[in-house]
């Protein structure tokens, strides 16, 4: 883990990537990243930091907040993986960034999901970039779900 | 009239190119694929300036500074049809990097970021027979400015001798963004292309802005930009 010393913000981390590679043992889930073996490859082979993206903000005209929550760079080997410090990862509620000043919101993508849990959710859906799943090349990936959708119904199974 | 309540909505559009469908395939063609071809007969072309550029102070001390480029973004209807395209801020989920034009146009990539980006409290979409307030009609040949800049984020070497793959020393560069153009669910997106068909085709597929330059200087003193 790179891109801080904080041993809060590490610690974070690493509850997330646990819950996440517990998330793998799921066979739902580790289908979605085409095998559970490729999966934790990917998932352990890839560079981690926490680094400054963008803020959240809010749209003037539509009242729309958007927020990044992580990245992922194919451009270098392996794979960056980056953890927004001004995204939900640590904790979804979020400073956003309106015209008129700075709001807290609560932003979890819609998942209801929290802490490690909701932490792992990200990381997953970054793994889908990294297996290339979610890839830039993605076939018609509209015609699917949202990714993050794909990785809450596969990973994260709602109990009946 | 119908009004249709969104709340949270995640976005992950990627642009994909479509290719010609041959006409072997032709009969095996789905309905979503009729659409998409419909689609590629339009043709929407964005390109980007700059309106700001920061170079920020990290938040931890630990993370890279970055460059912050707020980017006016500027959409041309360049095909035969007219588009119906939505106004709220377009949100860039993909930048890339290359070492100049030639690269960029060849998809050869220094630096290849896909964001997780989500969206929520989008406004309501009127379900009337034309194209509500949040959407705008271009004319082919029009071109339409959201009055929002859209913010692309890069990161900084601390010095110029700094080994690091992800991280920009002084130097010229090109960017490319691409961005998504419509928010919302699939769902709705056949819903409203089917009821505006008669004033234009919805543009709801992402789009890659074409190569753009930009500049990180010898002398970069990082500011808090936090407000």
């Amino acid at each position: 883990m790179g891109g801080t010393n904080d041993k809060g913000k590490i610690k974070d981390f690493n509850n997330a990537f646990n819950e996440a590679v517990s998330r793998l043992d799921n066979e739902a889930c580790w289908k979605l990243f085409g095998g559970k073996d490729a999966a934790l490859k990917a998932l352990r082979g890839a560079n981690y930091s926490y680094q400054d993206l963008d803020r959240a903000t809010k749209d003037p005209n539509t009242g729309a907040i958007s927020a990044v929550g992580a990245a992922t760079n194919s451009a270098t080997n392996p794979p960056s993986v980056y953890i927004n410090n001004y995204g939900p990862f640590r904790n979804t509620t979020v400073l956003v960034v309106t015209s008129s000043g700075v709001e807290s919101h609560t932003f979890d993508f819609g998942t209801k999901l929290r802490g490690s849990q909701f932490g792992a959710l990200l990381l997953l859906h970054e793994l889908g970039h990294l297996v290339g799943i979610f890839g830039p090349d993605a076939k018609n990936p509209q015609l699917n779900r949202s990714y993050t959708q794909q990785v809450q119904d596969a990973c994260f199974p709602k109990k009946k | 009239m119908w009004l249709l309540s969104l709340t949270t909505v995640l976005m992950f559009a990627i642009y994909t190119p479509l290719l010609p469908v041959s006409p072997d395939n032709a009969m095996r063609r789905t309905k979503d694929e009729d659409e998409q071809a419909k689609q590629a007969q339009a043709s929407l072309e964005l390109t980007t300036s700059i309106v700001r550029q920061r170079y920020c102070k990290s938040s931890d001390p630990a993370a890279y500074n970055t460059l912050r480029l707020d980017l006016q973004l500027r959409y041309k209807n360049i095909g035969q049809q007219t588009l119906i395209l939505y106004r709220g801020t377009s949100i860039a989920h993909r930048e890339m990097v290359s070492v100049n034009t030639e690269q960029a146009v060849n998809k050869r990539y220094i630096f290849d970021m896909s964001l997780m980006v989500g969206v929520q409290g989008l406004p309501e979409i009127e379900l009337g027979p034309i194209p509500d307030k949040n959407f705008i009609i271009l004319q082919p040949g029009a071109t339409f400015e959201p009055t929002t800049s859209t913010e692309a984020v890069l990161f900084l070497k601390r010095s110029d001798e700094e080994r690091a793959a992800d991280a920009f020393g002084t130097g010229e560069y090109v960017l490319q963004v691409q961005v998504s153009t419509f928010p919302y669910q699939r769902s709705l997106e056949k819903e409203i292309r089917q009821r505006w068909k008669a004033s234009g085709e919805l543009w709801a597929r992402g789009v890659t802005s074409r190569p753009m330059t930009f500049k990180v200087e010898k002398v970069r003193e990082a500011v808090d930009c936090n407000p």
